[in-house]
């Protein structure tokens, strides 16, 4: 009987982290500038990435109207990195605002790939994830870091 | 002792001493007669010739010229104004046919007419000689154009006021450089339009300035005719600009990636001529600026991938070649070089995090430098 509830009990204990998968993003409530702040501070870019004003954001990826809230970071020219979070009203405007900015990155990936061909390579590797209502586009040398480091702001910011 | 007889007297009666010798007397006559009439040629020459030709009308009165003829007056009187003909001629004329061949008064005055004395709208022909008549026919007009005040000639011969222009080299040059003036507000720019490579695109980011840019990373005088890069359209810029020709004002900046990446220098000049003649095609109205080349930090110039180029030291001189350049199409030079080269012509380390494109600082730096040097 012992047995038989120990063998329950590690049934029901997952070995395996939560994940970004394993969230209603729904019911996740994130700050833009907060979430964008972490992911500045906990990943390594090549150049020193600097707040867009909304407006500039809003020209430069196309995404006016789609959003309630933004937090856009980038670089002054000497690089393509790029860190953007946009809370939008929906996921229908989350996914038209991420059809955007895919746009852009395949854009600027080619303009790149003739002017500075390890940009190209940062863009067409990016980060952009589109989470229920909240769209996240990293470019950065590391998308894979990018990735987990948003990851785990998610699921931090569950257990508050 | 003999009676006294009257005798004849012997002693010859005197004779006046212009009997005594006739010759002589004949002689000296002769000689007076000469004096006197060469006295009377000398003194009466004078009246027999005009005054003048352009004095005062000759009344035909036989009275002292005021001045003589300076034609025939081949000595030193001829300087009119300072000879008086009574001290001269004696020593050098022998005018007896002079005045008349001398003498066109009896014709001039009515042609030429002698306005010295008579400004036209005071020149009554009845002062005219009598012997001139035609005076009264006389068109002071056609006269003296060095001796008429510019009223009395129609305008439309005689453009005195026009005269300055042709004579004088311009007074005014042209400002190439642009000068520090008065700031400007940033609506200054509402309808201005940037264009430039990813110097441009950063400043259009993080300058802070709200303007127009068709800028973008790795632009270049040869891509700016060939790419579609503005707009949701992705026109070419003369597209760009056949659909919005509005903008009353263009600041250019090419150069960085032209001296990195291009081996001609004529090419990269020809090429910025043709954007300039472009935008006069499509902005005919519109101010152009051409905005210097800003240099690169010294760390990335001499790095592997600039140090045999020399960029700053073409970026110095094709800065220069830029300003002629500018000069010689009448458009404007923005040396912004000034405020981003030090003393060895690298742009300082602070402005920049990869040395060549400017930091958030730095660009609003540029802007503020545009506010300060608005186009004249």
């Amino acid at each position: 009987m012992l047995l038989l509830s120990l063998v329950l009990l590690t049934a029901c204990v997952s070995t395996e982290p939560i994940g970004l998968k394993d969230l209603n993003m729904d019911e996740v409530t994130l700050d833009a500038g907060a979430t964008a702040a972490h992911l500045l501070s906990a990943l390594t870019f090549d150049d020193t990435l600097v707040k867009m004003d909304d407006e500039i954001a809003d020209g430069l990826f196309g995404i006016d109207g789609l959003y309630n809230a933004v937090a856009a970071y980038g670089s002054t020219g000497a690089t393509a990195e790029t860190v953007l979070v946009l809370r939008c009203g929906s996921a229908t405007d989350a996914e038209g605002a991420a059809a955007k900015i895919a746009a852009y990155r395949d854009e600027m990936a080619d303009v790149y790939a003739d002017y500075n061909m390890p940009e190209s390579k940062k863009l067409t590797d990016a980060l952009l994830g589109c989470y229920g209502r909240y769209v996240v586009f990293v470019v950065s040398p590391d998308s894979e870091a990018a990735y987990q480091a948003f990851e785990s702001y998610v699921v931090g910011s569950l257990k508050k | 002792m003999p009676e006294n007889k009257r005798q004849s007297p012997k002693r010859k009666q005197k004779k006046a001493p212009w009997q005594r010798n006739d010759l002589a007397a004949v002689f000296l006559a002769l000689a007076v007669c000469f004096l006197i009439v060469w006295l009377l040629i000398e003194s009466g020459s004078s009246l027999f010739r005009d005054v003048n030709t352009d004095s005062a009308p000759f009344t035909g009165a036989l009275t002292t010229p005021v001045r003589p003829i300076p034609v025939t007056n081949t000595p030193v009187t001829n300087p009119p104004e300072t000879d008086p003909p009574v001290t001269n001629p004696p020593e050098t004329d022998p005018p007896v046919t002079n005045p008349p061949e001398t003498d066109p008064p009896v014709t001039n005055p009515p042609e030429t007419d002698p306005p010295v004395t008579n400004p036209p709208e005071t020149d009554p022909p009845v002062t005219n000689p009598p012997v001139t008549d035609p005076p009264v026919t006389d068109p002071p007009v056609t006269n003296p154009p060095e001796t008429d005040p510019p009223e009395t000639n129609p305008p439309e011969t005689d453009p005195p006021v026009t005269d300055p222009p042709e004579t004088d080299p311009p007074v005014f040059e042209p400002i190439v450089v642009v000068p520090e003036s008065v700031r400007v507000d940033d609506s200054y720019f509402a309808d201005a339009l940037f264009i430039g490579d990813s110097r441009t695109v950063g400043l259009s980011l993080y300058s802070g300035l709200r303007s127009n840019y068709y800028s973008e990373v790795g632009l270049n005088l040869s891509t700016v005719f060939t790419k579609g890069y503005i707009g949701d359209a992705k026109l070419t810029l003369a597209q760009a600009l056949t659909v919005n020709p509005s903008f009353t004002k263009v600041y250019l900046a090419f150069g960085i990636n032209e001296i990195s990446g291009w081996p001609s220098k004529q090419a990269f000049f020809d090429r910025y001529e043709e954007l300039i003649l472009l935008l006069r095609e499509k902005l005919p109205h519109a101010q152009i600026a051409v905005q210097a080349i800003i240099p690169m930090s010294g760390a990335a110039a001499s790095s592997d991938r600039y140090r045999d180029i020399g960029v700053n030291e073409k970026v110095a001189e094709y800065n220069r070649l830029l300003q002629a350049m500018c000069a010689e199409h009448g458009i404007y030079f923005i040396d912004v070089y000034e405020i981003f080269a030090d003393e060895n012509g690298h742009l300082y380390a602070a402005d920049s995090t990869d040395g060549i494109h400017l930091g958030v600082a730095s660009s609003r730096r540029w802007v503020d430098y545009l506010r300060t040097h608005p186009l004249p």
